[in-house]
């Protein structure tokens, strides 16, 4: 087990050392001139442009950028704010609680709405409820959040006046923008949850279970769900992507001071080097989460165990 | 004797996507405490619903018992409220499946598995006492270290092993009935012949009745008190095994025991075969269901359905069996299972030819290399062909069995060349394709084709099958349009497809016939070798008869020279001039065809023989078992690699592998001290 | 097994006449769910091609009597603070969003599964290469990367369809790629092989068109996924500022009357959802046409 960790480990440093070059190109290589999208030109004299070109470094060649740039992140150092020169580590730090606290909750909403609703509709599969809950969690993944965040706000803020519309502090501000994120992940684990609850249905030993007299509850939930939920693991990475880059779109809605205002703030003052810094940031979290969700995966699995241990009986 | 089990006039039903549709019609039939019964019949015939119906399994498919009864103890399990059934379940009755290998639950322990069986059923029984009686189970069903296995999960064990584990928890709750489905189908005829040995050993020792479903007579035969054929969804015939075996009283019978190909089929007599196939369930024939296939077909036939009908204490379903036993017809593998004792030995054709060689493997090895990955543990190869030679001559069919994991089929694709050897070359023609440059290969491919086992897979879904068949000919820059089409057509008349089938799609077509297809599209080209890789093993036993005839007939009309790979040992026979016998990579033996199975001279041959299943009850004497599954050919044994399931091995074995010498005119044996 | 499957097939064949009542609501609901959805979406692609026969106002009209009018007869949807009619503007709308979802899933989807195709077809190094490169693109969320792209491009309506395209490309190389493989290992391509057929002939004429029919399942509901990515980076203002403004920017621009005109945002959401909803609702009918489980030989 512990050769799994160091493995998966060692990949994640390769792969976040990768995001870090990915995010430096996106800002640096492709078309388009990032000076002149952070400024308007109109309003600054030639020199200042040339000043401000300096400052950042992009009037050196391409690989001294590079090497410029990955060596302070190197060192923990993830640029400076254009607009006020802070610093943009410390910054996101400050402000990781109120993104930490809406995308854990939020998480919470997705699973356990997700799971519930997913295994009822694959029990009652073509039955009334099973439709009803599949129209809902289409809705859950078509709405745009910004959008079923305002529709919210509308009813429970503005029509009803149960929770505030804005802020981030104290718990009633948070369940609104929970309740948005959430939604859009139920939507997505009950269709997960459903297909392949469906499909471990399907599966001959669910006949051979039944064939021993087991309750048809022992059945669904001791075997298939545990079946059904370890291919779900994976997508607890992929859901907290969601989650995180969600929170981008919710914190505006909500005016709430997390890591996904930063950036959205970051994008209206063109305040390119934040924009990266918050971008590598996220990256570097997802690619923890997904490895922490690879071990536990690696863990869970009996088929995925074995790859790990002796080959000797796996032939056959 | 009193019965266990009566089924009575049993229907059942299932709800699909477009309607119901009735898959099973009245059937009838019972189970004495004690007794085995066996339901044969081919796919489609409806026996694996009647086996799961009987436990009620096909609710939970949207299958329902649309009227009979079905009484196990007298109590009638078609009108029992759910909490009562699961409580049957397992207990009075139990059931084990087709495939080991998915029917135990992956993410839980065996140990797991069986003692939640136990405790189900037992409430009182603790988890400690369930463990033991696990434990005691695994033992029984010969499992050697039963608490290791216990902690294993399914997934680590081989499917040899796993049936024996799903026999063992089948067991654990002391069922009177024990329902079989296909119970040996996956797995491998030595392993086959193992479990259908415990089946019977248990069977005594547990005092339970037995239901076997197969699709295989020659399993019947060997373990069936009695048998009870279905087609189409009714039962047509049952008896006595015997009986039912000396004189069939239903023509479907008659012809489905005709068409198996036995150890003594007559190589130069075409096989039996029953025109067509069976219907599907949405769309059966009016009357009696077989009509169209049968050769005893009336008027009466055509519009009245045969009720089942008794015959002094057993029954058949036919307008015309009077006629059937006045003819007194008796299948041929009888007489000639009478014959064969007596014919002298034939003297071995095919090993007095001159050495006109097409083909030659000259010391082929395969390895697949795994753990090639920086951070693996293990390095290491699965050897899958061990230092192959061979040579196979023009105008002969060269046999090749072996069971799964022996490297057969690797040694086909290597042979074509779809692979390439790990070392050793392969001279088509006395040219070595290995040396050839990729365009030369392409070219030279016109000569080799090849035929697959699945013919579902092995053509392109999205093509129309006049440019499946007409592939190769375009590849090969033959002719044009119009030309080729006369070119596929005449193929498709050829291989016994109608000209219609031209603009159909394959998913149109059954499994033969799309077989029928693969094989149009093989001998396209007129090519001089044909590699036919399990091209049979995958279809109904009636259809099989009908594919073997269509490749010896091709192969005389277009002289070709035939590689036919298969695990089943009596097709082999029939087909083959000369056989070579592959055990875990190697070719441990290789003799003219007649001559190995008389005079078998490896232990591994001997076993391999002894293994098939007879279809004649008479002759069923006690198999030459042998123990122990192929090991992994990743980590093959030292020495004769057969040394580790070997009853004549001895210490030189282990030392030293023995190479291919001659015994023999044309027969060679890999092993340092062979019987007979 | 080899049963249940010919149980399955069999009713391909022929139609019992009689119908189970439990498996009625299924096929009616599905019926009517995708010719709604399909309704939906060919209505929207009529209003971004031709607004003008549908809209009853110009979008730009704007009247200083009619502002912020609630939902009536004569203005359905309402107007907004500069007096122009809801409705219209969201049918003018139309157009640019639309084109964010078509175009960026045309350039995602081809670029993405020729990547992927690639990839599984040459394996060994290019296909390491190639995957290691989509792992670290996918490192990052698709939204945060679409608008860390966007704002590197500057706005430009191109510019947004790029970022869209680039975030959704590692989806389709990944199934192009897992398609290509297994379509790779079917008999029928060593079938085709052991003729004689060349590679690249292999290659094209039947491995590329088995593996296709999940990506179209996936271009399908993609046009949804990258709408809602679309009209997400309009909402936060990445887009560009024009007379018409797309439904992204609609909604934004409406929040700030949220308290005393609900239905300037309400409705642009609406549309947003009713055709985000259909071409899921016609991916998942697709899928299921598609599936080879499901239509078996």
């Amino acid at each position: 087990m512990a050769k799994v960790i160091a493995v998966r480990l060692l990949s994640c440093l390769a792969v976040v050392a990768g995001s870090s070059v990915l995010v430096f190109c996106i800002l640096y290589v492709l078309p388009g001139d990032v000076v002149m999208n952070m400024i308007d030109p109109s309003s600054m004299s030639p020199e200042a442009i040339a000043n401000l070109r300096h400052e950042l470094g992009v009037d050196r060649p391409f690989y001294e950028q590079f090497l410029h740039y990955f060596r302070e992140v190197l060192r923990g150092d993830f640029g400076k704010s254009l607009v006020n020169s802070e610093p943009v580590l410390p910054k996101i730090f400050a402000h990781l609680p109120a993104t930490l606290e809406l995308a854990i909750s939020a998480s919470f909403v997705s699973l356990t709405v997700g799971l519930a609703l997913g295994v009822l509709s694959a029990v009652h599969r073509n039955k009334p409820i099973d439709i009803a809950v599949r129209i809902v969690a289409l809705f859950g993944i078509s709405m745009p959040t910004f959008w079923s965040g305002i529709l919210l706000i509308l009813i429970f803020s503005v029509f009803l006046g149960w929770f505030p519309a804005m802020g981030s502090n104290g718990w009633n501000t948070l369940v609104l923008p929970a309740l948005t994120l959430g939604m859009l992940g139920a939507g997505f684990i009950v269709r997960m949850v459903r297909n392949s609850m469906l499909e471990v249905l399907g599966e001959p030993f669910i006949t051979t279970l039944r064939a021993k007299g087991l309750a048809e509850r022992a059945v669904l939930y001791r075997h298939a769900l545990r079946n059904a939920l370890i291919p779900g693991v994976t997508m607890m990475g992929i859901l907290a992507g969601e989650m995180l880059a969600g929170t981008v779109v919710i914190e505006t809605v909500f005016s709430r001071q997390g890591i996904g205002r930063i950036i959205a703030d970051a994008i209206m003052a063109k305040d390119l080097p934040v924009v990266q810094g918050v971008v590598l940031f996220t990256a570097i979290v997802y690619v923890i989460v997904n490895a922490l969700v690879d071990i536990s995966y690696a863990y869970i699995d009996p088929r995925i165990r074995r790859l790990h241990n002796d080959r000797r009986s796996g032939w056959a | 004797m009193s019965q266990l089990l009566e089924i009575d006039r049993v229907s059942i039903r299932f709800a699909t996507g477009r309607g119901d549709l009735q898959v099973v019609s009245d059937v009838s039939f019972s189970i004495a405490a004690g007794e085995t019964v066996c339901l044969a019949g081919e796919s489609g015939s409806g026996k694996t619903v009647v086996s799961k119906a009987v436990m009620r399994l096909i609710d939970d498919e949207n299958g329902k018992i649309s009227s009979g009864s079905i009484k196990l103890n007298g109590t009638d399990i078609a009108a029992l409220p759910r909490q009562e059934l699961r409580s049957i379940r397992g207990k009075k009755a139990a059931m084990i499946f087709q495939e080991p290998m998915t029917a135990f639950d992956p993410v839980f322990t065996i140990g797991r598995q069986i003692t939640e069986t136990i405790r189900r059923h037992d409430r009182r029984i603790t988890p400690n006492e369930a463990h033991q009686r696990a434990v005691e189970m695994l033992r029984r069903v010969g499992i050697s270290e039963p608490e290791q296995r216990l902690k294993q999960y399914p997934g680590e064990l081989s499917g040899g092993m796993l049936q024996r584990a799903m026999i063992a928890m089948a067991l654990s709750c002391r069922p009177e009935l024990l329902i079989a489905d296909e119970p040996t189908t996956a797995l491998d005829v030595t392993i086959q012949a193992q479990i259908l040995q415990l089946l019977q050993e248990l069977k005594n020792e547990f005092n339970m009745s037995i239901l076997l479903i197969t699709h295989d007579l020659g399993v019947a035969a060997k373990i069936a008190d009695r048998i009870v054929v279905m087609y189409a969804g009714q039962v047509i015939e049952q008896a006595s095994t015997a009986e039912l075996f000396a004189r069939p009283h239903h023509p479907y019978t008659q012809g489905l025991l005709q068409s198996i190909t036995t150890m003594d089929s007559d190589r130069s007599q075409r096989l039996f075969a029953i025109p067509g196939s069976i219907p599907g369930h949405a769309d059966l024939p009016d009357g009696c269901r077989f009509h169209p296939r049968c050769p005893y077909v009336s008027e009466k036939c055509r519009s009245e359905a045969p009720p089942l009908k008794d015959w002094g204490g057993r029954q058949a379903a036919c307008w015309h069996t009077d006629r059937l036993i006045a003819r007194g017809e008796r299948p041929p593998a009888f007489e000639a299972a009478a014959a064969a004792s007596s014919t002298p030995e034939p003297a071995d054709a095919s090993a007095g030819l001159p050495d006109d060689v097409l083909i030659e493997l000259r010391r082929v090895t395969k390895h697949y290399p795994f753990g090639r990955s920086v951070f693996s543990r293990k390095k290491g190869a699965v050897q899958a062909v061990e230092d192959v030679s061979l040579a196979i001559r023009r105008g002969e069919t060269f046999g090749l069995v072996g069971e799964s994991g022996s490297g057969k089929s690797t040694l086909g694709r290597v042979l074509l060349h779809l692979e390439r050897p790990t070392s050793g070359s392969v001279l088509f023609e006395g040219r070595e394709l290995g040396a050839l440059s990729p365009a030369k290969l392409r070219e030279e491919r016109k000569h080799m084709q090849m035929i697959f086992q699945d013919p579902y897979g092995s053509v392109d879904p999205r093509w129309k099958i006049g440019d499946i068949v007409g592939e190769p000919l375009s590849v090969h820059g033959r002719a044009g349009a119009r030309e080729k089409k006369e070119a596929v057509l005449e193929l498709l008349s050829l291989v016994g497809l109608s000209p219609a089938a031209y603009d159909r799609y394959p998913h149109e077509f059954s499994g033969g016939q799309r077989q029928r297809i693969a094989i149009a599209r093989a001998v396209a080209l007129r090519p001089k070798f044909l590699l036919a890789d399990e091209a049979v093993s995958a279809l109904d036993v009636s259809v099989q008869a009908q594919i073997v005839n269509l490749l010896s007939d091709l192969q005389r009309r277009l002289n070709l020279t035939i590689l036919f790979i298969g695990h089943g040992l009596n097709v082999v026979r029939y087909v083959s001039d000369r056989i070579g016998v592959m055990y875990l990579g190697k070719l441990v033996e290789i003799a003219p065809g007649e001559r190995l199975f008389r005079r078998p001279a490896h232990h591994y041959t001997r076993a391999l023989i002894a293994s098939i299943p007879t279809p004649v009850p008479e002759r069923q004497q006690d198999l030459g078992v042998i123990h122990g599954e192929i090991p992994s050919p990743a980590h093959p044994p030292s020495g004769c690699r057969f040394r580790t399931r070997c009853p004549a091995a001895t210490a030189r074995c282990a030392l030293e592998p023995p190479e291919l010498r001659e015994i023999g005119p044309g027969h060679f044996v890999a092993c340092h001290d062979p019987a007979g | 097994m080899r049963e249940a499957a010919s149980v399955k097939t069999a009713w391909r064949t022929k139609r019992t006449p009689t119908t189970l009542q439990r498996t009625v609501p299924k096929i009616v609901v599905a019926r009517w769910m995708s010719l709604t959805a399909g309704a939906v979406v060919l209505f929207l692609i009529a209003c971004a091609l031709v607004p003008q026969w549908i809209a009853p106002y110009s979008p730009t009209d704007m009247q200083a009597d009619r502002i912020l009018l609630p939902p009536g007869s004569a203005y359905w949807l309402g107007t907004d603070y500069f007096g122009r009619d809801v409705f219209s503007l969201i049918v003018y709308g139309a157009r640019e969003s639309l084109f964010i979802g078509f175009a960026s899933v045309l350039v995602g989807g081809v670029s993405g599964a020729l990547l992927g195709a690639l990839s599984g077809y040459l394996g060994g190094w290019v296909d390491s290469v190639l995957m290691r490169i989509v792992d670290v693109i996918m490192t990052i969320p698709g939204v945060l990367l679409a608008l860390a792209v966007a704002a590197g491009l500057g706005p430009g309506l191109w510019n947004i369809v790029l970022a869209v395209a680039i975030a959704s490309l590692p989806n389709y190389a990944r199934i192009m790629r897992g398609q290509i493989l297994s379509v790779k290992s079917r008999p029928f391509i060593t079938a085709s092989r052991s003729i004689g057929a060349s590679e690249l002939s292999v290659f094209v004429k039947h491995v590329l068109p088995n593996s296709l029919s999940p990506l179209l399942v996936m271009a399908c509901i993609g046009v949804g996924t990258s709408i809602l990515t679309g009209s997400g980076l309009s909402f936060l203002g990445l887009g560009v500022l024009k007379e018409i403004p797309d439904w992204g920017a609609l909604l934004s621009q409406g929040r700030g009357y949220l308290t005393v005109a609900w239905w300037i945002c309400t409705f642009p959401g609406m549309a947003i959802t009713l055709f985000v909803l259909s071409v899921n609702v016609i991916g998942d009918e697709l899928r299921d046409a598609l599936d080879p489980r499901k239509r078996r030989e």
